[in-house]
């Protein structure tokens, strides 16, 4: 199996290799073989009687030594996943929302309200009255107002959740008992029932973990939207990704991790200490980079450059260009540090709950957070002037790509066509069956597929058959790297009627060529983008979400909160592919609730398909049934 | 009396169909080991290795505990330059005192179960081979051997 799908990535791996230096492909086969009983997710260490293991084979154990079988081990172990993939969503919305309060309180003298316009119309949207209130109220008032959707203990509906979803879906959730009035209640929930001898059920549990999931989506509401209104909405915008974006002859900073409240200080004192790069030698001046979800949120709103996702983040130190890595929080492997510590690359910490042992911790979301910024943009001036240029090999490959398209970016996009109703164009395509149906591509890499490899194979399959693409997170970075988010991947992979639209769109909206195939949405924590344009969309038809000819795709899942985050799609009503088997398999009860149960409760449900191109064949399977259903019967292209 | 025993000695068999690659049987063999060593081998740090070994090849979701067949015309036993390797109660077994490291039986085991490990006694290097004994000392007390006993799935079975 080779490691990475895109061939430009190879050299540094093999200078790895030469350097002795062990990448997570290395600490992967070291790790071989996994325990069977985690993967299973049949191996319980939640009281000290144990740890406790089943076994699926029927001879051994079938009960825990509290009497836990192997349902009620594996539905515990799964949501508490969830639990975990929410709270880490939600604390970050909670940490963009108290911001926007102390901007609305005029306390946080680092940001500002960047779009005004958006503020409104979430206050609109959140029913917050703005008759005669100055911006910093307006700001005060949303703020708070999320911010009850981790604090509420009546049993009201949360407002991000509420006014968010279709009606219909609202009320199935309502009546399922999962639309939940708080997110970290519904995490400590979790935490609670599942600690031992409280539930047993597997689908009193499963249930409860749809419920956090929802708040997983809660916090992601309020995160995009609320990072938005600070740091302004995404437009469309070009740029390039790839380890080719590393500049041999600038201070490179990469920026990594999630939250962009860090990420945006440090692009802002860019600008005013480039000249301290230029004087140091570096004759372009200070290249910021993007890795992961920080990089999407730069590339959709300032154009950074992107430089790597997931798995690959480590060569970008491999480079040996790279005189900074800043991360924030989440997927930040915490080899990093022991690698730049081969090279000059200076790494920095800057959130209190993320520090990792070699690292330099500068804290950048308190008063301080405009001196930090500039000591660390400092000290990777100071760093520079330390690289060792016989180490240095930075791969050539980068693609150009044009990312940006938030909901509100499209919608603008789609109104140069029919102002009225902007969104028509899109319907009346999906319709006459010139764009067949959606896929929104989410999640992460997993060392257990080649990199990137099933983002590529499926996208180009589907488009090939007039499916278009919506992507976040590292999904995104897949096809941003792998040039499949530009004009030419259009006139290359998309099937003649997909092409026809999208060159049409890319004309009438006023640019000269066409959009792109696989529209760029944000980090996975704009996955809500995804959602508002299917919500628009079914509204405007007058259907739920589960009748759009809409799936969800994340075929090289890994985190936990990817579980959370497949969990709440089922729940909106929409089918979503896995590439990788959760750990469940050692509860065909539970497995079988995930693939087929879940439909009848919500609709939505989990396709598991390792082969991309099976996976994609599923998937137009799942959208031609949509379209039946709806009687509009694709007009293009027989099934092969 | 010595017959009776060698009746009783079992050896190892697996289904890799139910092994879940746990390791159980690794760190119960080690551990076993480990738990033998004389105070000057815990003084120089012997290393520690389990006789079994748990395996998984890239992209083949296989998991296959590779251990010592006790094999009838054992190689190793036969190319021992040494003859540290004796047949004891039908298990095959290297002598520690006796062994000097040359390393002939890990290349002539067509199984790949015999492993060299290496540490320091008094500034000199000792070499030693590691392999399976099937636990005869537990075994001729009427214990199963640890492997055995530490799998949760049953992978591992013992017959004569
Ligand atoms: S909670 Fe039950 S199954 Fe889990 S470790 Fe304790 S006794 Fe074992
Ligand atoms: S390593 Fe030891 S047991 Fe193996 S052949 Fe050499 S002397 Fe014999
Ligand atoms: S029988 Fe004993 S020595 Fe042989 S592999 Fe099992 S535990 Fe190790
Ligand atoms: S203990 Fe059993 S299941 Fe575990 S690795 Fe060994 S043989 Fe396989």
């Amino acid at each position: 199996m080779s490691k990475c799908h895109n061939l430009s990535n190879q050299c540094l791996i093999d200078k790895a290799q030469n350097e002795k230096i062990d990448l997570v492909w290395d600490r992967y086969e070291k790790m071989l073989p996994l325990c069977g009983f985690g993967e299973k997710g049949i191996c319980c260490r939640i009281c000290m009687k144990g740890p406790c293991r089943i076994d699926p084979f029927g001879n051994g154990p079938q009960e825990g030594i509290c009497g836990a079988n192997a349902d009620t081990i594996v539905a515990r172990n799964l949501v508490r996943m969830m639990a975990a993939g929410a709270a880490s969503h939600a604390s970050h919305g909670k940490e963009i929302a108290k911001t926007l309060l102390n901007v609305g309180r005029q306390t946080a003298k680092n940001y500002s309200i960047k779009d005004p316009e958006k503020l409104k119309a979430i206050a609109k949207n959140i029913n917050i009255d703005i008759e005669g209130k100055d911006i910093h109220q307006i700001a005060r008032e949303v703020a708070y107002e999320s911010l009850m959707d981790y604090s509420r203990f009546e049993e009201d509906t949360c407002t991000w959740l509420t006014n968010t979803i279709t009606k219909s879906r609202l009320e199935k959730l309502e009546g399922l008992g999962v639309a939940l009035n708080n997110i970290e209640s519904s995490v400590a929930d979790i935490m609670s029932r599942t600690h031992l001898g409280t539930d047993a059920d597997p689908i009193n549990l499963l249930l409860a973990g749809m419920k956090t999931s929802l708040g997983d989506y809660t916090g992601m509401q309020i995160s995009t939207h609320l990072s938005d209104v600070l740091f302004g909405t995404p437009e469309p915008v070009i740029s390039t990704a790839n380890l080719g974006v590393i500049k041999k002859d600038a201070v490179n900073i990469a920026v990594h991790g999630h939250n962009p409240l860090l990420s945006e200080i440090i692009v802002d004192v860019v600008d005013e200490l480039n000249h301290e790069a230029i004087a140091a030698g570096a004759t372009a001046g200070i290249n910021i980079v993007g890795v992961c979800c920080t990089g999407n949120e730069v590339l959709l709103r300032r154009g950074i450059p992107m430089a790597s996702n997931y798995l690959s983040q480590e060569l970008t130190i491999l480079t040996g260009a790279l005189e900074a890595m800043v991360v924030d929080v989440q997927c930040i492997m915490p080899s990093l540090s022991k690698i730049a510590s081969c090279y000059h690359t200076k790494m920095f910490t800057t959130m209190p709950e993320a520090k990792i042992p070699g690292a330099t911790h500068l804290e950048l979301h308190d008063e301080h957070a405009l001196e930090n910024a500039r000591d660390i943009v400092r000290q990777s001036i100071e760093a520079f002037k330390r690289r060792d240029e016989s180490k240095i090999l930075i791969p050539e490959e980068k693609s150009n790509i044009i990312a940006g398209f938030s909901t509100e970016s499209i919608v603008n996009l789609l109104s140069k066509i029919d102002s009225e109703k902007p969104l028509r164009p899109i319907i009346d395509n999906i319709v006459n069956g010139n764009i067949r149906g959606v896929v929104l591509f989410a999640g992460c890499n997993n060392v257990k597929v080649t990199q990137d490899y099933n983002f590529v194979h499926m996208a180009k399959k589907l488009l090939e058959n007039n499916i278009l693409i919506l992507a976040t997170g590292c999904g995104a970075g897949a096809f941003a790297k792998n040039s499949l988010m530009n004009s030419e991947a259009t006139k290359e992979y998309a099937g003649e009627s997909l092409k026809a639209v999208l060159t049409l769109l890319g004309k009438e909206a006023g640019l000269d060529v066409p959009l792109p195939p696989i529209l760029h949405m944000g980090s996975c924590v704009d996955n809500s983008r995804g959602v508002d344009l299917a919500v628009a969309l079914a509204n405007e038809l007058g259907v739920d979400l589960n009748q759009l000819p809409l799936v969800a795709s994340a075929p090289e899942v890994m985190s936990e909160k990817a579980i959370a985050i497949g969990t709440w799609v089922t729940g909106l009503g929409v089918p979503v592919h896995i590439g990788l088997m959760p750990p469940v398999e050692g509860s065909p009860l539970v497995a079988n609730v995930l693939t087929e149960g879940l439909k009848d409760v919500v609709d939505g449900y989990f396709i598991v398909e390792g082969d991309p191109l099976t996976a994609a064949d599923k998937l137009t399977q799942v959208i031609e049934e949509k379209r039946a259903a709806l009687n509009i019967p694709s007009a293009v292209k027989e099934e092969k | 009396m010595k017959v009776s025993i060698e009746s009783k000695v079992k050896f190892l068999a697996t289904n890799p169909d139910l092994c879940l690659g746990c390791r159980s049987c690794e760190l119960a063999c080690g551990a076993g080991k480990a738990a033998k060593y004389t105070p000057e081998e815990r003084n120089s740090k012997r290393p520690i290795v389990p006789s079994i070994i748990v395996t998984q090849a890239q992209g083949l979701n296989k998991k296959i505990p590779a251990y010592c067949r006790h094999c009838e015309n054992s190689f190793c036993l036969q190319l021992c330059p040494a003859k540290a390797i004796t047949r004891e109660h039908g298990a095959v077994k290297i002598n520690d005192d006796k062994c000097t490291g040359c390393g002939i039986c890990e290349q002539g085991c067509p199984y790949g179960v015999i492993t060299m490990t290496s540490y320091k006694v008094n500034e000199r290097t000792k070499t030693l081979a590691n392999k399976c004994d099937l636990c005869l000392d537990r075994q001729i007390n009427d214990r199963t051997p640890l492997c055995y006993t530490a799998c949760p799935t049953k992978a591992i079975t013992l017959h004569s």
